[in-house]
């Protein structure tokens, strides 16, 4: 589904980011991209999600090599890849399922299609009752379910999570685990991006560690820590 | 290629975030219509400043006297002769019994014992023809042009009136140009600094929607369309202050001043309604459409 194909990525102020990276993500999988703040985590999530391009190396995306798009093929690339963020990153100025219904909006759907899909995807993360409600009448919780029904609702390859718990304390944070874990089993790609020691050893996915650019460790059923 | 429903639902959803970021859009608004009424203001004075040129423009002409002795074929022959010179817009015969008639109305109140000797039967002034001129730059040819023409005695114009009036347009025409070019550039600065800012309040929905897979042009063609909606509102509201308040000082100008000829209020709505709409819906538009450049980077 992913591949990292000896990837290396050097910013213009010469940081290296990630040294000669390869890795491969297949499909259905649930990840987990450990290490410290630096490591080169973003690094990867940003790549792809085509925000920045590698140095060298390749990028292949559902069997298609994906370094280098077009600024125009980009978008619809996206449209593959559902994203949520440590910050939720809502319009406040939408409601619920407005919110929602913006992530099928832009991709040029039908109405009639939007009314269908958005309220599947609001009730996969439980919220079906608040679909009025505007961001700032939730609690993080709810607006982190917000935003992985928008990052769903167009039912994509891949999911990825950066630091999707970060904001929220340890009950909240297993609640989005459930969802994330059942938007994994209906057969979404997951990769996601964490601080939670406590979570990854929860869950025994598999754990790639990456620390200076490069992965040191890469689990099948792994936990945060070396052991 | 955009079709029809898909345009339909950009200006639908300009109008529902016009409608969300009310503020903003008032603000923007008020921005369109202060920036176009002062510039409205700048060019009504403009054009009132050009209509009083143009008039003391049109008083300048050339005195052709004509030779006491000539018969009427050859005075004939000389109007024939001016009529073919190019650039006059007017000729007015005036014979010597009428060019002493006003002498005389212009002298009489002071010194009606000058002209004690002169009568319809002894008068000394000449016949002449007042040639007026399309316009006054090309006075100095028209004139060479007429020194060529039999039976003239003498040619008489005010060359420092002309050079005065010619050089007094000539400044304004170029002070005009330069504000004009100053006012407009402050005017789209002030309006696209507005829509920036409007945007840049803007730039995390602009962000997600990137993020979620629209298209630059997605993300683009609402804005563009709403910088319209906000142009097109602030140049009618521009225009509308503008005809009211001119027509005020119109009325007040001429109740006090008789003599100053102004611009009536209808050249407002003859003349500026569909410049300015146009003016103001580009300026919305194209305002929108740099200022996005920058956030559509992600």
């Amino acid at each position: 589904m992913i591949e990292f194909v000896d990837v290396t990525k050097v910013y213009d102020n010469h940081t290296l980011a990630l040294n000669n990276v390869s890795l491969t993500i297949k499909k259905g999988e649930f990840v987990f991209l450990v290490g410290s703040s630096g490591s080169g985590k973003s690094t990867i999530i940003k790549m792809l999600f085509k925000e920045i391009e590698p140095t060298q190396g390749k990028l292949i995306f559902n069997n298609t090599d994906a370094t280098n798009l077009k600024k125009s093929q980009i978008a619809f690339y996206r449209r593959n890849i559902g994203v949520i963020f440590q910050d939720f990153k809502l319009i406040q100025t939408l409601n619920v399922y407005e919110n929602v219904a913006f992530a099928l909006r832009v991709t040029g759907a039908k109405t009639k299609d939007i009314r269908k899909k958005v309220p599947i995807a609001l009730s996969l993360v439980g919220l079906s009752s608040r679909f009025k409600s505007f961001p700032n009448e939730l609690s993080g919780g709810e607006q982190q379910r917000v935003s992985i029904a928008r990052a769903i609702v167009n039912n994509p390859k891949v999911l990825i999570a950066d630091e999707p718990t970060g904001n929220l304390d340890h009950e909240t944070a297993m609640g989005i685990m459930d969802t994330l874990i059942a938007i994994n089993k209906s057969g979404t790609t997951i990769l996601m991006a964490t601080h939670a020691k406590d979570i990854v050893d929860s869950m025994r996915k598999r754990v790639i560690a990456i620390e200076n650019g490069t992965i040191i460790r890469d689990e099948i059923r792994g936990t945060y820590d070396d052991n | 290629m955009m079709t029809i429903n898909t345009f339909k639902y950009y200006i639908i959803d300009a109008l529902k975030s016009l409608k969300r970021n009310l503020t903003i859009s008032l603000a923007s608004t008020i921005t369109v219509t202060i920036t176009l009424f002062i510039l409205g203001i700048f060019f009504i004075i403009m054009e009132n400043v050009n209509v009083g040129i143009n008039n003391a423009q049109s008083q300048i002409e050339i005195n052709v006297f004509l030779k006491d002795d000539i018969s009427n074929e050859e005075q004939e022959n000389i109007e024939q002769e001016l009529k073919k010179i190019s650039g006059i817009k007017e000729i007015e015969f005036e014979d010597k019994a009428k060019a002493l008639e006003k002498f005389t109305q212009q002298i009489s109140d002071n010194n009606a014992s000058l002209l004690d000797n002169y009568s319809p039967s002894n008068n000394p002034l000449p016949n002449l023809y007042r040639v007026k001129l399309e316009n006054p730059e090309i006075s100095e040819k028209v004139i060479s042009s007429i020194k060529n023409i039999d039976g003239i005695e003498s040619i008489g114009n005010d060359k420092e009136f002309t050079d005065k009036i010619l050089s007094i347009s000539k400044s304004i025409k170029w002070i005009g140009i330069s504000l004009f070019i100053f006012m407009v550039a402050v005017s789209v600065f002030l309006i696209s600094n507005t829509i920036k800012l409007a945007i840049y309040s803007r730039r995390k929905e602009i962000e997600i929607m990137k993020f979620v897979g629209a298209t630059d042009c997605f993300i683009r063609w609402p804005f563009i369309i709403e910088g319209s909606i906000i142009g097109l509102i602030g140049a009618i509201s521009a225009d509308i202050l503008l005809y009211y308040i001119y027509k005020i000082v119109f009325s007040k100008i001429n109740e006090n001043l008789l003599l100053v000829n102004l611009l009536s209020p209808s050249y407002i709505t003859q003349a500026f309604q569909w410049q300015f709409i146009l003016a103001g819906i580009i300026i919305g538009g194209l305002g929108s459409s740099w200022s996005l450049f920058k956030f559509l980077k992600v």
